[in-house]
């Protein structure tokens, strides 16, 4: 006998954690020369202001085990989430900026004995940028060392918990989040540098959860405890190429590898290893800007790398984002 | 400009709504410790078994529910289940709750593809256990010998399972 059952039910809460955290790394949209081959959501040293619209298709295939071994989903089943996210960045001086990112999240989910859709806002995540650089550091030859100087940016990010989570008062099933339900702060450091037609990138980011009181699971009232999930970890490098047509138009491939972790977390204090997770992906992307650089058009292709090692304890996703960015002043 | 990062923000707090995650509390807000409401229900098991709660308690001490849905955080946890728990309180029944599998050959085929064919599976064909105890991804669920639900929450690190299976010995 099988039992369709069409209650709100939707993407679990792993699933969705693992959504969010990569969601916050690739949030794409312009760079130090503008273009469109960075990997934050960021003004080029020229641009006072930014709205962004992206939407992320993520497909779910399997997941890592605690020995890092893959697993498949069960037969019959289909997970995707959707997610659109409205961003804003504004920039404050010739060295300071900030952007805010909102994501709207659709969990759909498919199993042979269960269906859901579900929909809501998800955590919103707000960074403040440094830039230790002067002047443009896009260059198309290099005539003395001071050339090689890349773009560095430092950053300092907080995720708000605004989305839906297994703590929280609406989530009434683990298919309904759309949060992880945790403050966190995030540090940045991006390097970045282009010599004509190339651009390479290095990106760390390092997050901390803050620790919360819980009393309730899904609804559920439980004996109060406090939890915090564990540290973050991100690292990112890509190399680009652009290229130029004759009205200077430019469109950009970058591929990109990265790897993101979390480490144990803590229950009233003791050690939870089983908060552990490891993500390793590769993307693609190909972005097109106008010469103005007013507008920039991306489309992304985030693929988990699927053999055995490669992740822990998380699931094997691919997520196809297509985005396009408006500068003006 | 200002009037963008105006509308930003105040779309923001109008998504957001009230959302108890942005202002957590720790306050206890349980109506009671033990629910004294004996609950009873029957699950089909991938071994095509018919398990009834009554009569598992008549030979067990307490009855042990873990719902999964073969997801990663399930997969750890059915781990240490089967590891940590299941050998050491030997006179306690554990059965896993599949209430995405729709069928017992579907559940059958997740058992033995995330392989714990050593586990007792319990189909929630039509979802009446899952209802019963609003069960979702890691709700671990104790019921004492007489009927009574001494646990129903996530399962977290397993800590909380672990007291409550000190107590009954």
């Amino acid at each position: 006998m099988k039992a369709k059952n069409v209650s709100p039910l939707g993407l679990p809460q792993l699933l969705l954690s693992a959504t969010l955290l990569v969601a916050s790394g690739n949030t794409w949209a312009a760079s130090c020369c503008g273009g469109g081959s960075g990997s934050a959501l960021m003004l080029s040293k020229s641009a006072q202001q930014l709205i962004d619209l992206s939407l992320d298709v993520e497909t779910y295939h399997g997941f890592w085990n605690d020995a890092g071994a893959r697993q498949q989903d069960p037969q019959g089943s289909s997970l995707a989430q959707y997610r659109l996210n409205l961003g804003y960045a504004y920039r404050f001086n010739a060295h300071w900026q900030a952007s805010l990112v909102m994501p709207w999240v659709v969990n759909d989910t498919e199993y042979s004995g269960v269906s859901s859709t579900n929909n809501g806002l998800g955590d919103v995540s707000a960074t403040l940028w440094y830039e230790v650089f002067e002047n443009i550091t896009c260059v198309w030859k290099v005539n003395e060392l001071a050339d090689l100087k890349p773009s560095i940016y430092l950053g300092l990010g907080v995720v708000l918990p605004t989305g839906e989570s297994a703590y929280g008062d609406e989530a009434r099933t683990s298919f309904d989040v759309t949060g992880r339900g945790f403050y966190r702060v995030d540090t940045h450091l991006m390097l970045e540098k282009t010599l004509y037609p190339w651009t390479v990138t290095l990106q760390g980011s390092y997050g901390r959860y803050l620790e919360r009181p819980i009393n309730q699971e899904y609804g559920k009232a439980v004996a109060p405890y406090d939890k915090r999930l564990g540290d973050r970890r991100f690292l990112s490098t890509s190399l680009g190429y652009t290229w130029f047509d004759e009205d200077a138009n430019t469109l950009t491939l970058t591929g990109a590898v990265a790897d993101l972790r979390e480490g144990s977390g803590t229950l009233n204090g003791a050690t939870d290893p089983l908060a552990q997770m490891k993500k390793q992906s590769a993307s693609a992307t190909l972005a097109y800007a106008t010469a103005s650089q007013d507008w920039i058009i991306k489309g992304i292709v985030n693929h988990a790398l699927r053999d055995d090692h490669r992740g822990k304890r998380f699931p094997i996703t691919d997520v196809f984002t297509l985005e396009v960015s408006y500068v003006f002043d | 400009m200002c009037l963008i990062k105006r509308n930003l923000l105040l779309l923001l707090f109008c998504l957001s709504g009230c959302s108890s995650d942005l202002l957590p509390s720790d306050k206890d807000i349980r109506t009671s410790q033990v629910d004294e409401q004996k609950v009873s229900f029957r699950l089909q098991t991938t071994q095509g078994e018919l398990l009834e709660s009554q009569t598992l308690l008549e030979s067990a001490d307490a009855l042990v529910l873990y719902f999964t849905m073969w997801c990663p955080v399930c997969d750890s946890h059915m781990s240490q289940l089967s590891r940590q728990f299941i050998p050491v309180y030997g006179n306690m029944r554990f059965v896993v709750v599949d209430y995405v599998s729709g069928s017992v050959s579907q559940s059958l085929e997740a058992q033995r593809a995330s392989g714990f064919l050593g586990m007792t599976i319990g189909v929630d064909l039509d979802n009446e256990v899952t209802r019963t105890f609003r069960g979702t991804m890691a709700t671990v669920v104790v019921i004492n010998k007489e009927g009574r639900l001494l646990l129903n929450e996530d399962y977290k690190d397993g800590a909380r399972l672990k007291q409550v299976l000190d107590g009954l010995l």
